[in-house]
C-alpha cells in the first residue's frame, strides 16, 4: 500500500509501454457493447425474477407448503451466493499470483463478485422470515429447543446456543454481506478506474487488498456455510463443509465463465483477446474444480461412513433412503457431478472447443442445483424424514428460479455496460501472447 | 522420436573421405532467435529425424521443430484406468470373495472402502507409464551418441545451439542439406561420424 500510495499518479500512458503497444492492436468495437445492448435481455428477465419471486411467496402463503417454498427460495439464494463468493475468491487469488495469463478473462469473474450486494437484498425476506416464524426452516431457532423444562429440549441445540441464536445470527449476516460487499465492491472499482486512467498502481491496490481479502473472504464463507447449510440439520456438524461450499462454488463459478467466454466470442466479441489458448486454461481450471469437489465429497462422505457416529451419519442415512428417491440422486451425484464430466473434460479438444466446453459447462451448472437441493431439501421434512426428492419439483423449480433470474439480470447488466477485459491493465500483453506449452 | 514406432526404409550409406559412415550434419547457430527460425525451415524442408541442442529451453521451439502430440496422454489415460480397474478388483476380490471378513460390521464388499487404493493405483500405473513412456520415447538411459565425439558440440551446455539432421533421414542430402543449413544461418557446418 505504501508503495502505491506514495507513487505519483501518472498522467497517462507511456506509448511505448509494452501493455500499450499491445492495447492498440486490439479491434476496439469488440471490446465492450453498445451502450443499451444488454437491457433487452436484462430488464425482462429481471422483471420475470421479481415475478417469480413473488410467485413463491404467494404460494408459500397460500397452501401448506410454505416450508418447502421457503427452501426452495433459499436454494435459489445460495446459488447466486456460491457464484458471487466463487468469484471473488477467483479474482483475488488471481491478483494475489499475479496472474498475466487470465488478464481478459478476469472481467466476468469482477462482475460475479461485485454484485454480492444483490445477494444481501435477496438474502433479507429469508432473515425476516426466519426470525419472526421462529425458524421456518432454521429449526434451532424454535426456542421450545432450548428450554430445559419443555418437552422438545434438544441438548445438540442447547450446546450449540451462544453459537447458533438468533441475535448472533442475524448480526453474522450482516457482517458476512458487508464484508464480501466491500472487497467485492473495492476490485471491481479498481479494475473500472483503471479502465478510465489507465493508472498501473491501481493492480498493485488490487492485490494489496487480496492479500488479506482471501483469508477473510475464505473464513467468513465457511461459517457462512455453516450458518446457511449445515444447520438447517442442527444436530449434524462436517468439519469438511467450508471446504465442500467452495469447491462447489469454485466449480460452478469457473463454469459460469467458461459459458460466458462461449456466448461473448458467439456474439462475435473479444476477438483474439481470448482464444482457444485461454478456454484451455479455463477448461483446465474446470476439470481441477470438478476433480477437487469429488475428492472432498467423497473425503466427507468416506470419514463419516467409516467411523459411523450418529449425529454425523444421520445426515447421510437420510440421504440414502430408497424410498424418498435420495438414494438415486446421490448415485446421479457421484456420476453425474464427478465421473462422467472428469472423464468429458479430460480431452484436450474439449477445452479448446468453446461448444464442446459449454456443454460440460451447462451439464455442470445443472449438476450443481442438483448438488444444493441434495443439501438443502431433506431437511426440510420432519426429524428423522426427509422430505422426498421427487416431492413438487415445480415448486422447487419455481423457487429457485427467481433468484437465479435476478442475478443473471444483474450479471448481464454488469456485463454489458463495461468493457468486456480490464482494457488497461498492465499485463494486458502477457494474457494476449498466452499460449500453452501443452 | 518417431524412429521406435516406424521401421526404417533401407538408406544410402554415406561415408565421409577417410571412409567413415556419416552420422549426420550439424550445423551451429548463436541466438535462440535464429534456431528457431532455422527450425521452421528444416522443419518446413520435410525432414522428420533431426533434432535440436541447446544450453536452456527455447519457448516455442516444440512448435518451431513440428512437435506432434505424443500418445504418451493416451497410453497414461488407459494404463491409469487399467491400474485402478485391477486396484478396485483385487480388493473385492480378497476381502469379498477370497477371504470374507468383519470389519467395523461394515459389508465385505464395500466400495467406500476400496477408493482410495483404487484411486493409488490408478495415480500409481499413470505415473509409471507417463516415466516409462518419457524414457522410451526419448530412447533414454543413452551411453553413447555420435555427438559426444565433436570438439563443437561442448559448447552446447555453454553459449552455442545446434541442429542435426541424420544421415536416416529420408529427404538427407549431403549436398542438399548443407545448402539448406546454410540458407538458414548457420555459423559452421559439420559432418559428424558415426
Amino acid at each position: 500500500m505504501s508503495q502505491a500510495a506514495t507513487q505519483p499518479m501518472p498522467a497517462g500512458d507511456d506509448a511505448n509501454a509494452p501493455h500499450v503497444r499491445a492495447r492498440a492492436k486490439l479491434n476496439e468495437d469488440q471490446m465492450r457493447f453498445a451502450p443499451g445492448t444488454g437491457s433487452k435481455l436484462y430488464v425482462p428477465l429481471g422483471v420475470l425474477g421479481v415475478i417469480l419471486i413473488a410467485a413463491t411467496l404467494l404460494v408459500g402463503m397460500m397452501g401448506g407448503s410454505a416450508k418447502q417454498a421457503m427452501g426452495a427460495y433459499h436454494v435459489g439464494v445460495m446459488l447466486t451466493l456460491y457464484l458471487s463468493i466463487g468469484g471473488l475468491a477467483l479474482v483475488m487469488i488471481l491478483q494475489q499470483f499475479n496472474a498475466g495469463w487470465a488478464v481478459t478473462v478476469r472481467r466476468p469473474l469482477e462482475a460475479l463478485g461485485s454484485i454480492i450486494p444483490l445477494c444481501f437484498i435477496l438474502f433479507i425476506p429469508i432473515l425476516l422470515i426466519e426470525i419472526f416464524s421462529g425458524g421456518l426452516i432454521f429449526k434451532w431457532m424454535d426456542p421450545a429447543l432450548t428450554d430445559p423444562k419443555s418437552s422438545s429440549y434438544d441438548v445438540l441445540a442447547a450446546h450449540k446456543k451462544p453459537f447458533l441464536n438468533t441475535t448472533f445470527f442475524a448480526v453474522r449476516v450482516f457482517f458476512y454481506f458487508g464484508l464480501w460487499s466491500y472487497f467485492g465492491w473495492r476490485l471491481w472499482g479498481l479494475s473500472r478506474r483503471q479502465d478510465e486512467t489507465g493508472d498501473k498502481w491501481l493492480t498493485a491496490r488490487a492485490r494489496y487488498l487480496s492479500s488479506f481479502g482471501i483469508p477473510l473472504v475464505a473464513l467468513t464463507a465457511a461459517f457462512a456455510s455453516f450458518d446457511w447449510m449445515m444447520s438447517l440439520d442442527f444436530h449434524w456438524y462436517s468439519t469438511m463443509f467450508g471446504v465442500y461450499f467452495f469447491a462447489g462454488a469454485l466449480m460452478s463459478t469457473v463454469a459460469v465463465l467458461a459459458l460466458v467466454l462461449s456466448v461473448l466470442k458467439q456474439k462475435g466479441k473479444l476477438g483474439d483477446a481470448v482464444n482457444a489458448e485461454h478456454l484451455h486454461d479455463v477448461g483446465k481450471l474446470l476439470l481441477s474444480f470438478t476433480v477437487f469437489w469429488g475428492y472432498i465429497a467423497f473425503g466427507q462422505y468416506f470419514l463419516i461412513w467409516y467411523s459411523n457416529i450418529p449425529e454425523e451419519s444421520a445426515w447421510f442415512w437420510l440421504r440414502q433412503q430408497e424410498a424418498t428417491g435420495w438414494k438415486s440422486v446421490f448415485i446421479l451425484l457421484c456420476f453425474g457431478h464427478f465421473l462422467i464430466p472428469f472423464l468429458y473434460l479430460l480431452f484436450r479438444r474439449v477445452k479448446r472447443t468453446a461448444i464442446l466446453l459449454s456443454i460440460a459447462a451447462v451439464w455442470l451448472l445443472i449438476m450443481h442445483v442438483v448438488d444444493v437441493l441434495f443439501i438443502i431439501k431433506p431437511a426440510l421434512g420432519k426429524p428423522g424424514a426427509p422430505m422426498p426428492a421427487m416431492e413438487s419439483v415445480w415448486l422447487d423449480v419455481l423457487g429457485l428460479a427467481g433468484p437465479v433470474c435476478l442475478f443473471t439480470a444483474a450479471l448481464i447488466w454488469r456485463i454489458t455496460s463495461s468493457p468486456l477485459i480490464p482494457i488497461k491493465d498492465p499485463r494486458l500483453h502477457e494474457s494476449l501472447a498466452h499460449k500453452n506449452v501443452v | 522420436m518417431m524412429g521406435l514406432l516406424t521401421r526404417s526404409a533401407p538408406r544410402t550409406v554415406y561415408k565421409t573421405e577417410a571412409g567413415e559412415v556419416v552420422y549426420g550434419m550439424m550445423a551451429e547457430f548463436a541466438t535462440p532467435a535464429e534456431i528457431s527460425h532455422a527450425a521452421e525451415k528444416v522443419r518446413d524442408a520435410g525432414h522428420s529425424r533431426w533434432d535440436v541442442y541447446a544450453p536452456f529451453p527455447i519457448h516455442g521451439i516444440d512448435e518451431a521443430m513440428g512437435f506432434k502430440h505424443t500418445p504418451i496422454a493416451l497410453a497414461c489415460a488407459l494404463i491409469g484406468l487399467t491400474g485402478a480397474g485391477l486396484g478396485f478388483l483385487l480388493q473385492w476380490w480378497v476381502t469379498g470373495q477370497a477371504y470374507p471378513m468383519v470389519v467395523q460390521g461394515k459389508p465385505f464388499t464395500a466400495w467406500e472402502s476400496f477408493i482410495p487404493i483404487t484411486f493409488e493405483l490408478g495415480i500409481l500405473f499413470t505415473a509409471f507409464t507417463a516415466l516409462g513412456g518419457m524414457l522410451a520415447f526419448n530412447k533414454l538411459p543413452m551411453f553413447y551418441h555420435p555427438l559426444f565425439k565433436k570438439e563443437r558440440f561442448l559448447r552446447v551446455s555453454d553459449d552455442r545451439m545446434i541442429i542435426c539432421i541424420e544421415a536416416a533421414d529420408p529427404k538427407f542430402d549431403p549436398t542438399k542439406t548443407r545448402e539448406l543449413l546454410e540458407s538458414a544461418g548457420a555459423t559452421s557446418i559439420e559432418l559428424v561420424e558415426e
